[in-house]
């Protein structure tokens, strides 16, 4: 598409003579640096080199409109004493790069002392004596994107028509690159959008559920104080509490995942820890006829973790293993420690409840992926996964349908806390 | 007791199951069965050819779109009324009205209440759904 639209040019816009070997060559290099080239800055900086040399001049800058004010913004520049310009910002309309700009077409000005057009504070600002100028517009189909300036012709003649059309064949190769880097942010940025969307909406549907479970709550308790029905009052105070807990567990769940953090390590007895947890599940597990054993291993002695994070692990896949177990066959859940070796420990959690389908393995620790209904947040397998890589640990999945799963949380060791 | 209507609530929560059963209790006449899954709630509804089923969208396994079609595609439980409730279809990411529903469904179930649901908004779409005055 671009050698076309080149050779268009060339063919619509009568040149005053026929390319040289260079300048040829310097076409085709644009043409490579624009399709090789990923880094915009790399191919505009580029661009603007092979345009100093082929036009034979002392400076050369490509300018850019700001988005959101309009001003022009020096984007590349390059010759002696370009720094200055770096910071440099004029207003729209501003110099006859803000007149090429505004009308779209290619300006040439020899002598710019006689053209009420030129910004004299530039050359100010960067010390640089403009004599002449040749700039041409930046511009695609979609819209308008800045100008190149070219400055000085070595030689001190001044710029012709032929200097413009090749100018402009290289500023149309510069306005593709522009316009598909601009392209690529903005479908990054949409994707983005979704992905945010679809976080929210997922939430939105969690949070929906337990203000189902809280509002039928109570209007369960008020039904049941106007009938004076002590066991349905139970029952519906229990649901209110239960979402409550699962509202604060979602909560904790979000906010862990939503922060970059390093785990707050440190000395931690990892069997009364995982006893611990044990204690905590035990009356779930009971309420629900799930049977939860708590097997520690021999002793580590104390091991430089993140006990509360880890803890949040452990409470995720009990609950989990407890969901995949309940209302089967003698359904049980075993909570293990062992050795794995001197700088290794392993924490599983095993059930044998339904097992995971092959085809959700691969989205198990997807955030918002969850495939229990309304009892699922879709976070826990997230926030436990972002945990144990905090920790610089691993977790094993191992599953088979309708026997049960298996999941194996690998922690270094580390540095053990000495005693005394 | 004669003259009595069956209604089937089929919803994986069991604390969902038991707030359905109380707001049905506000209402006269009414019998309440459940079933923890669509699987099950398919095969109550083909035994007990209910009056009414209220149906739960999200569920693990056979969800409430999928059961909602195979209700409406068996000939002998198709003209039983259906009242669906959800949160939000996550997987759309946005909620469904009952017009979508149509156009996702073909059909259209007889009330589509959103949670947290509103005892009184679904009393009322039980009493229309079951032609109670």
């Amino acid at each position: 598409l671009c050698w076309h639209r080149m050779a268009a040019r060339g063919s619509c816009l009568s040149m005053s003579r026929s390319l040289g070997p260079q300048e040829i060559e310097a076409l085709i290099k644009v043409g490579k640096t624009v399709s090789t080239h990923l880094d915009l800055n790399t191919v505009l900086e580029s661009i603007i080199t092979v345009t100093t040399e082929v036009m034979k001049a002392e400076a050369a800058s490509l300018i850019l409109i700001d988005e959101t004010t309009g001003e022009l913004v020096f984007h590349i520049a390059q010759g002696e004493k370009a720094g200055a310009l770096k910071t440099m910002r004029m207003k729209p309309g501003e110099g006859i790069v803000g007149w090429v700009v505004d009308n779209g077409k290619p300006e040439t000005v020899n002598d710019v002392s006689n053209d009420p057009r030129f910004a004299a504070r530039v050359d100010d600002t960067s010390g640089f004596t403009t004599k002449s100028i040749l700039c041409v517009p930046l511009s695609t189909t979609k819209r308008k994107w800045g100008a190149i300036e070219v400055l000085n012709r070595l030689d001190g003649r001044g710029f012709d028509e032929h200097d413009v059309t090749l100018c402009e064949t290289i500023a149309g190769q510069a306005a593709i690159a522009i316009e598909n880097a601009w392209l690529h942010e903005h479908i990054v940025k949409h994707e983005k959008m979704a992905a945010i969307g679809q976080t929210v909406a997922g939430m939105a549907h969690c949070i929906k559920n337990v203000l189902n479970g809280i509002h039928g709550g109570a209007f369960m308790v008020d039904h049941c104080l106007d009938k004076n029905d002590v066991a349905g009052l139970n029952k519906g105070w229990e649901i209110v509490k239960r979402n409550n807990v699962f509202l604060k567990d979602l909560v904790l769940d979000m906010l862990t995942y939503a922060k970059e953090r390093e785990p707050e390590l440190m000395p931690c007895n990892v069997n009364e820890l995982v006893e611990s947890v044990g204690k905590l599940s035990a009356a779930e597990s009971e309420r629900r006829g799930v049977a939860l054993d708590c097997r520690p291993a021999d002793d580590f002695g104390e091991v430089m973790l993140d006990g509360r994070a880890i803890k949040r692990c452990l409470l995720n896949l009990i609950g989990n293993a407890t969901d995949a177990s309940e209302g089967r066959l003698d359904p049980r859940v075993v909570l293990e420690t062992r050795k794995v070796n001197e700088n290794t420990l392993c924490i599983s959690v095993s059930d044998n409840g339904c097992g995971i389908a092959e085809e959700d393995m691969a989205r198990l620790f997807q955030v918002f992926f969850s495939t229990k209904g309304s009892k699922g947040t879709g976070l826990g397998l997230a926030v436990t996964h972002k945990i144990v890589s905090e920790h610089g640990g691993r977790i094993h999945v191992e599953s088979t349908i309708d026997e049960g799963t298996t999941f194996s949380i690998y922690l270094p060791t580390g540095q053990k806390e000495p005693r005394g | 007791m004669a003259g009595s209507k069956t209604v089937l609530i089929i919803d994986d929560e069991h604390d969902a199951v038991d707030i359905t059963k109380t707001m049905l209790s506000q209402m006269q006449g009414l019998d309440t069965i459940s079933a923890n899954d669509g699987e099950t709630g398919i095969a109550k509804a083909r035994e007990a050819r209910p009056d009414l089923i209220v149906l739960d969208v999200q569920m693990p396994g056979k969800g409430g779109f999928q059961v909602f079609n195979e209700l409406r595609a068996d000939e002998t439980l198709k003209n039983i009324p259906v009242i669906m409730l959800t949160g939000v279809a996550r997987k759309a990411g946005i909620s469904f009205s009952a017009e979508d529903m149509k156009e996702f469904l073909g059909r259209e179930p007889e009330a589509y209440i959103e949670k947290p649901v509103d005892a009184s908004e679904f009393q009322k779409a039980v009493s229309k759904a079951l032609g109670l005055g």
